[in-house]
């Protein structure tokens, strides 16, 4: 016991006095135990949270298309697939009552995260309440997700300006400024790093529709060039175009296509049992909807095994760099005992008992071994909580 | 006296009729081999040994330490034949009966220096208990570094360094001190002061005391001088 006590005296003295080779060492070793201890937990804790995200939606809906695009745009918000479906091909899910469908339009920006365009109904089935105000019920409102209005301090009665849509074209939709009218609770999810608004607010940030000077009360000649034979007005480019609803202009907003045709990127179904939803499944597999409906479970698993072959990989690739380092560090540790020999002679010429020096030698390396091992356990175990949204990470 | 155990009260290292051969190098004829017909030294002693380069100083106190095994004749220490000793007595009697000074210090930097005299404590089976640290801070105190005992190594100067090495030397109130050099790393100004400390501490704890040494204007501290270069003692 006394041999092991003064080991461990003289290895911690030395390691001190060689404050910068021992962290060199230490740190050399933290890397190749925290890598694998870091990624196996962000793995593991982005798994958990894509399947809990996958299992909380039932099935989604998208055009025909990646089937794992259609469910990240769904559940992650992330970019919508190439193709839309249009409004009324979801009314197609809705016959025979057998779902509920919560549209989702995708695309546009606020605060550089996702402008999720939806009907409050969304925030009901996720759970998500206002933990100030209220949710978004006129067009030209929104709620804010709880990590957004933290990062970026907003607050009910904020506005805020989504993100142009094309920089360099003159005659396309402006950005529309929101009134903030909620911020929602924390979730974990990404529904904190998203702004929530109405459908018909999205619509209105895509340029489907918009709200302009009333042209039939105007008496400004260089605003109404004239009428066409079928009484509609011709307006000049002084016409101004909203770029934020208000009470004043809000009746002002109309829509230029029919509403059957406007965009959908994807809608979440919730169906009625799970009678229901083989039934919806069964028609879409047979071609009977105008669109694809998939599972989101099955499809998380399906992208966690490209996940768990990405990280069979990594790991792989770790552990041949792991054992390089542990290689290097044996060399310093070689050469270190060797810049010690008349030390080490000089232990054994004042009589230090058999096996003492190596015990020394042992406790060093071990010390080293132990504090570069906890450190990356520590560290390891860190990783999920200071990075919030693992899954957000997996996904890239 | 074939028997390990016997005891020679007086002597504390007795050396007697010794032959050591060192093998020849490749390719360079014979080796060398050291002979010595007797010495003995007793406690409180102090003998220096002095001769020209090559001709067996070193190999004289590595045979008084054990870690060189003699070819005829016996070494022993406190009446104990070493001869007759296994590696791991031969190194526990290191331990308890002689201490090292060596010419260019030998310690360890990564400890202050009360450790470093304390360092045999770590090192074996003795108990480094209050009465070992007291003898130490006694010694260091009598070394004249007893303000020094918190400072790294690093930072004393050489003589410093080397009174520290007594007190590590003389920290185990060992019978048998082995300098080899002792004085040969400081300068002028130091040497005799150095060796005096190393005397005085010598013969307060009545240890003898065997230094190889090349200052022949320090002979005359020693109570006793052989030249291995002139003569063969006994």
């Amino acid at each position: 016991m006394n041999a092991i006590r003064h080991s461990m005296f003289l290895a911690r003295r030395h390691l001190l006095h060689h404050r910068q080779r021992s962290a060199l060492l230490i740190a050399a070793l933290f890397i190749v135990g925290f890598l694998p201890i870091g990624v196996e937990n962000l793995v593991q804790a982005g798994e958990r949270a894509l399947r809990a995200r996958g299992e909380a939606t039932p099935l989604v809906a998208g055009a025909p298309g990646a089937p794992i695009d259609l469910v990240l745009s769904a559940l992650y918000f992330r970019s919508p697939p190439d193709r839309e479906l249009r409004t009324d091909e979801i009314e197609t899910l809705i016959e025979g009552e057998l779902a509920r469908v919560l549209p989702l339009v995708l695309g546009d920006r606020v605060l550089d995260v996702p402008l999720v365009g939806s009907d409050p109904g969304y925030l009901d089935f996720r759970g998500l309440e206002c933990v100030t105000g209220r949710s978004h019920a006129a067009a030209g409102e929104c709620v804010v997700g709880a990590a957004v209005a933290a990062r970026e301090g907003v607050e009910v009665g904020d506005r805020i300006t989504t993100e142009p849509r094309e920089f360099f074209d003159l005659a396309g939709a402006y950005p529309l400024r929101m009134e903030v009218v909620g911020v929602l609770g924390e979730s974990d999810g990404p529904d904190d790093d998203a702004v929530f608004t109405g459908l018909a607010t999205a619509w209105i940030v895509r340029g489907l529709a918009h709200g302009h000077d009333d042209l039939e009360a105007a008496d400004d000649a260089e605003l109404v060039m004239g009428r066409t034979e079928d009484d509609a007005i011709i307006a000049s480019a002084k016409v101004r175009e909203f770029v934020e609803i208000t009470d004043d202009n809000r009746a002002s907003f109309h829509f230029h296509a029919p509403p059957g045709e406007l965009p959908v990127t994807a809608a979440i179904v919730i169906p009625n049992d799970a009678k229901a939803g083989t039934i919806l499944l069964g028609r879409a597999d047979v071609g009977r909807l105008p669109l694809q409906l998939v599972d989101a479970a099955t499809i998380v698993d399906r992208l966690l095994v490209e996940v768990f072959r990405v990280r069979r990989i990594l790991m792989g690739v770790l552990a041949v760099v792991g054992f390089a380092t542990l290689l290097l560090v044996g060399v310093v540790v070689a050469l270190s005992i060797r810049m010690r020999s008349l030390e080490i002679e000089t232990m054994h010429l004042i009589g230090c008992g058999p096996g003492r020096v190596p015990l020394i030698l042992a406790t060093e390396v071990l010390l080293v071994l132990v504090i570069a091992a906890a450190l990356a356990f520590i560290a390891g175990g860190l990783v999920v909580p200071m990075l919030s949204g693992a899954e957000r990470l997996i996904l890239g | 006296m074939g028997s390990v155990l016997a005891v020679y009260p007086t002597h504390v290292l007795a050396i007697d009729d010794v032959q050591f051969d060192y093998p020849a190098a490749r390719g360079e004829g014979d080796g060398f081999s050291f002979r010595l017909g007797g010495l003995s030294v007793d406690r409180g002693e102090t003998v220096a040994v002095i001769g020209p380069s090559g001709c067996g100083k070193s190999t004289l106190l590595r045979l008084a330490a054990g870690t060189l095994r003699p070819r005829t004749g016996t070494v022993r220490l406190d009446g104990v034949d070493l001869a007759g000793l296994g590696e791991a007595a031969m190194r526990a009697l290191r331990l308890r009966s002689i201490g090292f000074v060596f010419q260019d210090f030998r310690l360890l930097d990564h400890l202050d220096v009360e450790e470093n005299a304390m360092l045999p404590f770590r090192l074996g089976g003795l108990r480094a208990d209050a009465a070992a640290r007291t003898r130490v801070v006694d010694l260091l105190e009598r070394l004249g570094i007893g303000h020094l005992r918190r400072r790294p190594i690093g930072r004393l100067s050489h003589g410093e360094r080397q009174r520290t090495a007594i007190a590590r030397a003389l920290a185990t109130d060992p019978g048998l001190v082995l300098a080899d050099e002792p004085t040969g790393n400081l300068d002028p100004s130091n040497k005799r002061v150095i060796l005096e400390a190393l005397l005085g501490a010598a013969r307060d704890r009545d240890a003898a005391l065997l230094a190889v040494t090349h200052d022949h204007d320090l002979l005359d501290a020693f109570d006793r001088v052989i030249d291995l270069g002139t003569e063969v003692p006994s």
